[in-house]
């Protein structure tokens, strides 16, 4: 009788020493690391929202009249050349940690009845999500010439919409014509 | 007493099948180990490279540019005002004097080049190890208000 309750408390034991086992290799190997995809994807998402909002910000306070010759509903990006960047139509294919990432920006018709304002929508979208950023840009130029008080009379200027910059899941995805829309 | 005795076959076949169930515990315990600290390698490199990142997006929204030097010297003038200072030795990297990476990584490659009022900065970290990296490229647009 002895030996029998002897064997029952070693087999308990072993049950939750396995249990604990098992529950910490699949922890470790599934959660963990995608919790590791996950945060690397939002490092090269954060670097490149944050960069393309840049260059379109610096691309309209030199220009803002290319932000406004944009069409509806096309996809652009934006390609590096030696005197800065340019708006190119299509998207960017970029490769990293051997994950492919596609990027463009399109400008909404949301703002359209203002002149001094665009909204633009940038887009990610990695191998798991797609991910949307506002970028608000703003054409400041009419008042400044307009308010004498202004000090720093400039060329274009921004407005940033920081506050709303924010990630977002969209599922429906659409791929026709080499090129990505979202469906209704 | 009841003598509980073993034939010298069936004491080999319990060490075999014990050293075998020994060593895959300890190779699990192993992976577990090694797989544990390689995730707390790269979550220490991305805070320091998002810590970095974040530095360099802020201070360039909140200040225009006086001048760019990307010169091949290390060390250059990225902010206005003669403030802020931002460069770079072998190792490390630097703000106004103040070092922006910790003690527990490298900075294994840094690289910027300009075009028009564009400044790219590429941003490679490595721990101490030197086994495990990561990188960044963060475009900054630099202008100057007229006055």
């Amino acid at each position: 009788m002895k030996l029998k309750c002897q064997i029952l408390v070693e087999t308990l034991i072993a049950i939750v020493f396995i249990s604990f086992l098992t529950l910490l290799v699949f922890f470790i190997f599934n959660v963990v690391s995608k919790i590791n995809l996950i945060s690397e994807d939002a490092i090269f998402v954060y670097s490149k929202f944050i960069n393309y909002q840049n260059i379109l910000l610096g691309l309209s306070r030199e220009n803002f009249s290319q932000i406004e010759d944009l069409e509806y509903g096309k996809n652009y990006f934006l390609k590096p050349t030696t005197s800065g960047y340019m708006i190119v139509e299509g998207t960017e294919n970029e490769i990293w940690k051997s994950n492919q990432y596609l990027i463009w920006f399109e400008k909404s018709s949301s703002f359209d009845e203002l002149d001094n304002k665009k909204m633009i929508y940038i887009y990610i979208k990695s191998p798991n999500k797609l991910y949307k950023s506002n970028l608000l840009l703003a054409n400041i130029k009419e008042r400044v010439f307009n308010q004498n008080e202004w000090l720093f009379p400039t060329t274009s200027v921004l407005s940033v919409n920081t506050t709303s910059i924010y990630y977002q899941e969209i599922e429906n995805l659409t791929t026709s014509d080499g090129s990505i829309r979202l469906s209704e | 007493m009841k003598k509980i005795s073993f034939t010298l076959i069936e004491l080999l076949i319990y060490l075999f099948i014990m050293s075998i169930l020994g060593v895959l515990i300890i190779m699990i315990f192993y992976s577990i180990i090694f797989y544990s600290e390689n995730y707390l390698q790269r979550s220490l490199l991305r805070t320091e490279l998002f810590k970095i990142l974040n530095r360099l997006y802020i201070d360039n929204i909140i200040s225009t540019s006086t001048n760019v030097l990307s010169t091949s010297s290390i060390v250059f003038n990225l902010f206005p005002y003669g403030v802020d200072y931002f460069y770079y030795t072998s190792s490390d990297i630097y703000l106004n004097n103040s070092k922006l990476n910790s003690k527990e990584i490298y900075v294994k490659n840094f690289y910027i080049t300009t075009s028009s009022n564009f400044i790219s900065i590429f941003v490679e970290l490595e721990n101490k190890s030197r086994k495990q990296n990561i990188y960044a490229t963060s475009v900054l647009h630099l202008w100057q208000l007229e006055e």
